[in-house]
């Protein structure tokens, strides 16, 4: 998140409209975890609190032995159009090629 | 769904510690010679809950502990992560233990859980207080859909 958040103008820059986190938490939550990092609208902070977007990306994670229920894998992309141009999935445990300066250079 | 007499189902339950999350079972949690009151609310940051319930208890905290109950405790379908930044969030600190459920298995086994799907929350849990003495449900406040009555601080206070 504070990569998004560190990088949003350089993002931007390259023509990208929204820049939108997503995670299977509630709105309330979300909405919660966006102030207490500072995100000020610049991060759209989405909730996919039935887990129904992440089953239809079929990138959900089976956290329960973590006391986490299902949830999301790491991930980030690159939508134009509608259409993934760019899909980074993390290994589990992993964060490199979802990060912002990852996705940056691929902008 | 649980009734009063009946002994605290099996579960596990995490609460968030200076290291990160750690399990708290409920034989634990509701261990003999301990009186603990219990309450479970559909989410972490919801209007209802941080407007209301979790103040209820942290302002009503001594005199439920002059009573002689050991622990105070509040449940979610939430991961302890989020139970812990909400406990900050109400300043809960020390007074309310703020445990996750982020399985929904004890609610679950409870038999409380509720479908919130509707409002984007998957399955939570329904809003309830319980006195529990000796791992025994003693006194059982489960809320009508919507509702916050039976289960403030204030009513479990009378029921002591």
């Amino acid at each position: 998140m504070p990569g998004f958040l560190a990088n949003i103008d350089a993002i931007k820059g390259k023509g990208v409209d929204t820049v939108a986190c997503i995670s299977v938490n509630d709105a309330f939550v979300m909405g919660a975890w966006g102030k207490e990092q500072k995100t000020d609208g610049k991060i759209l902070m989405l909730a996919d609190g039935n887990a129904e977007f992440t089953k239809a990306m079929d990138l959900t994670l089976d956290a329960s032995r973590n006391g986490l229920g299902t949830r999301s894998q790491r991930y980030a992309m690159v939508v134009k159009d509608g259409k993934i141009e760019q899909l980074f999935v993390e290994k589990p445990g992993a964060f490199e090629a979802s990060t912002a300066e990852n996705v940056l250079k691929h902008l | 769904m649980v009734k009063v007499g009946d002994k605290v189902p099996h579960a596990t339950l995490r609460a968030m510690g200076a290291e990160g999350p750690k399990p708290v079972s409920t034989e634990e949690l509701f261990a003999p010679g301990k009186k603990v009151v219990a309450f479970a609310v559909p989410g972490a940051f919801t209007p209802t809950c941080s407007a209301k319930h979790v103040p209820g208890f942290v302002s009503e905290f001594d005199k439920i502990k002059a009573k002689g109950v050991d622990t105070v405790a509040c449940i979610s379908v939430n991961d302890a992560f989020v139970m812990g930044a909400w406990g900050k969030d109400q300043k809960a600190g020390e007074k309310v233990m703020m445990l996750g459920d982020g399985n929904g298995e004890f609610t679950q086994a409870m038999g409380l859980s509720m479908d919130g799907s509707k409002f984007g929350l998957g399955t939570r849990s329904q809003r309830y207080a319980m006195i529990v003495q000796d791992g025994v449900i003693k006194d059982l406040f489960v809320e009508k859909p919507g509702a916050f009555e039976v289960s403030a601080a204030e009513n479990v206070l009378k029921h002591l």
